[in-house]
């Protein structure tokens, strides 16, 4: 259908509302949420479906410490009334006046409703192979990466998801939802097949997806508490500096009172090193900041006007700095504590990579694209950068006249690449960059996951109504 | 103890299916009935457990063939199917969530749906005793009764960690189990007693 309706063939004759083209032919009533493509609840800036965001962080702040969350139900009646209220107007619902197991109840329906599970039909059957993976470690990587294959959309919901079920986890003391517990909650909503099993057999996966979903959050888990333990040995950090700064400050003062100069030789040697090994002495576990330090200062000592005050002026200001770097690295972690990552896969690489994909920067990349995948490369938008593929089997040597064109369309494309890259970056923080630029590995494969996951996905918008054309009612495994 | 030996074979299968919301303590109530221990661990149940359980009652033994399903959403329509042929339903609440009692109708009408009539059907409120300690019973024995009554079910409220009244209310379960089948027993005898004199009528 043109303009790119979706719904199943059976819903397909209940649209009363006209198409209105494709601008705006979404194919659905304006506030419908349950039942819709994932994909028409986001674009531009909202990456997750706006009900899933609400329920989720409220459920975060009134929800956290309720016994069995998730796994007790609401009182029937209530879910459907709010049901039908976010149906009506979903904007303008109160969400707090609705018991936490009401809205958890909601948050399952609305996954459990989606034309499509939120991992998909395509992967699913990925996901259970990888549960066989006895080693954990291996298992862990392999499911990130069936993970890091989802179509854009699915990857963020799952990703805020996975989140907010950790951070339910972490209060598993007082609300008793281990990870196991959750998995199993949340297993068949997430996980599903299109194939039609007998009722036996739909069972018999179901462990297999608990596996798979339990290890997801078991490893988020720790991951999150890392990063958690991270911000706190930051936090310290920051007062052990402010405390220090506080000092240097009230001496720097009783000093001015007690000679007004110092000599400006010793300004002149004002030894960076001494600062630094101040501070080391100071944080003897913050060994990797102290070196991003280090350079950062290397970098602003120019800048900085020396102040009259010798080495006491100079600590000061480079607590200041110090206090600033913290400051920015705390910021970046609290900014990073959701993302969805292996710890081990260098996290900060692939979450900038990801960033950079979204602004558009895919061009070049395909000699690794190709060679990383054997899926088919559909790019209908480039269509002069297929004709790199043509370069094909390493061995096959090319008419002359081709080679040399793959060739500087290859580098041509490359530099674009490297400059957009540079450019989506914000504005350069040294720290970071520092840090970065000891993990960073030439741009790999978890970018393209993102930039192929994406061309499956539109491939497979523009075909609705394949899947699940069994959805009468709500919860079927198929019997 | 009673050995093995001790128990002689069962005379009648009764299929029970136990039903109710997530996190009610289906799973709990079954564990303290069949083994006499309560364990606090808090996995749901995945589909569907199974377990069998040999009573002993004053006119005969009898065999407890109890379906423990989950009470998660998503195995609703699984759980429906367990219905089918069950001879006896035991629909259960939290004595200490309103909103598990609420849904209680919501199960007995996908129970009426499914069960053939003439199928015992009992209501059971869990978790008496966090409601006499804690006070947060939230639902009145009155209202169980009322609900119960309305359905013509059994009633009781039992407390699967401490284990008062499990016992007590599953043997009545049984007894009343027994009766009906009896009961259907003899009509089936009556119906046979019916054709003979037909057969004599005609020849």
């Amino acid at each position: 259908t043109e303009c790119k309706i979706a719904s199943h063939k059976r819903c397909y004759s209940k649209y009363k509302t006209p198409c209105s083209g494709i601008a705006d032919g979404k194919g659905r009533h304006p506030t419908q949420v349950f039942r819709v493509e994932l994909s028409l609840l986001v674009g531009g800036s909202v990456k997750i479906p706006p009900l899933c965001e609400r329920l989720m962080s409220t459920i975060e702040r009134t929800g956290l410490y309720v016994e069995g969350i998730y796994r007790k139900s609401g009182a029937a009646p209530k879910v459907k009334e709010l049901k039908a209220a976010l149906e009506a107007d979903g904007e303008n619902v109160d969400l707090e006046e609705y018991h936490v197991h009401v809205l958890t109840n909601i948050l399952k329906q609305f996954l459990r409703d989606l034309p499509e599970p939120l991992l998909t039909y395509t992967l699913h059957d990925d996901f259970l192979r990888c549960t066989g993976i006895k080693d954990e470690r291996e298992r862990v990587k392999s499911i990130f990466d069936v993970i890091k294959k989802l179509p854009k959309p699915n990857f963020d919901l799952f990703e805020r998801l996975v989140f907010h079920l950790v951070t339910v986890t972490r209060h598993s003391d007082s609300n008793k939802m281990s990870p196991n517990a959750l998995a199993v909650v949340f297993a068949p909503v997430l996980l599903g097949t299109s194939k039609k099993l007998q009722a036996q057999d739909a069972i018999a996966v179901v462990p297999q997806q608990i596996i798979c979903v339990e290890t997801v959050l078991k490893e988020e888990l720790r991951t999150v508490k890392a990063k958690l333990d991270d911000i706190d040995t930051l936090e310290s950090a920051e007062k052990k500096t402010g405390d220090r700064l506080d000092a240097v400050r009230a001496s720097l003062r009783n000093s001015r009172q007690k000679s007004p100069q110092l000599s400006p030789v010793k300004q002149m040697s004002l030894p960076r090193q001494n600062t630094v090994d101040e501070e080391e002495e100071e944080e003897e576990d913050e060994e990797e900041e102290e070196s991003v330090l280090g350079e950062y200062e290397e970098e602003m000592e120019d800048d900085m006007d020396d102040g009259e005050d010798g080495e006491l002026a100079a600590e000061a200001r480079a607590l200041t700095r110090h206090l600033k770097s913290i400051h920015k690295e705390k910021h970046q972690l609290t900014f990073k504590l959701p993302m969805l990552e292996t710890r081990q896969a260098s996290s900060d690489e692939d979450m900038l990579s990801g960033d950079e994909l979204e602004s558009g920067s895919v061009h070049g990349r395909n000699e690794e694209y190709a060679i990383n995948f054997d899926l088919p490369v559909m790019r209908p938008s480039l269509p002069q950068l297929n004709k790199q593929r043509i370069s094909g089997p390493a061995g096959r040597k090319l008419p002359r006249q081709f080679a040399k064109k793959v060739q500087t369309a290859r580098q041509t494309s490359a530099a674009e690449f490297e400059d957009t890259s540079e450019a989506c970056l914000p504005e350069p923080i040294p720290t970071i960059e520092v840090c970065l630029s000891r993990h960073r590995q030439p741009p790999t494969a978890q970018g393209h996951v993102y930039a192929d996951s994406m061309t499956v996905e539109s491939s497979y918008v523009t075909v609705p109504g394949v899947l699940n054309l069994s959805g009468g009612d709500d919860d079927e495994i198929m019997v | 103890m009673q050995g093995e030996e001790a128990l002689p074979k069962p005379q009648r299968i009764f299929k029970v299916v136990f039903v109710g919301d997530s996190g009610v303590g289906k799973s709990s109530f079954l564990h303290q009935f069949c083994n006499h221990e309560f364990r606090g661990n808090f996995a749901a149940t995945i589909g569907v457990d199974f377990q069998v359980k040999t009573l002993e009652t004053k006119t005969s033994v009898v065999t407890l063939q109890l379906w423990d399903t989950a009470g998660q959403e998503r195995y609703r329509s699984m759980t429906k199917t367990y219905f089918r042929k069950a001879d006896g339903v035991i629909v259960m609440y939290d004595i200490n969530l309103e909103a598990s009692f609420t849904n209680v109708r919501n199960w007995m009408t996908s129970v009426q749906e499914q069960v053939e009539p003439g199928t015992v059907t009992m209501l059971v409120g869990n978790k008496l005793d966090t409601a006499e300690e804690a006070g947060t019973k939230a639902v009145k024995t009155k209202n169980g009764q009322e609900l119960a009554k309305s359905y013509e079910m059994l009633f009781y409220e039992v407390s699967a960690k401490t284990g008062a009244n499990v016992d007590d209310a599953m043997e009545d379960l049984t007894r009343l189990l027994q009766e009906k089948e009896d009961k259907k027993m003899e009509e089936v005898l009556q119906l046979t007693e019916i054709t003979t004199k037909k057969g004599c009528c005609g020849r």
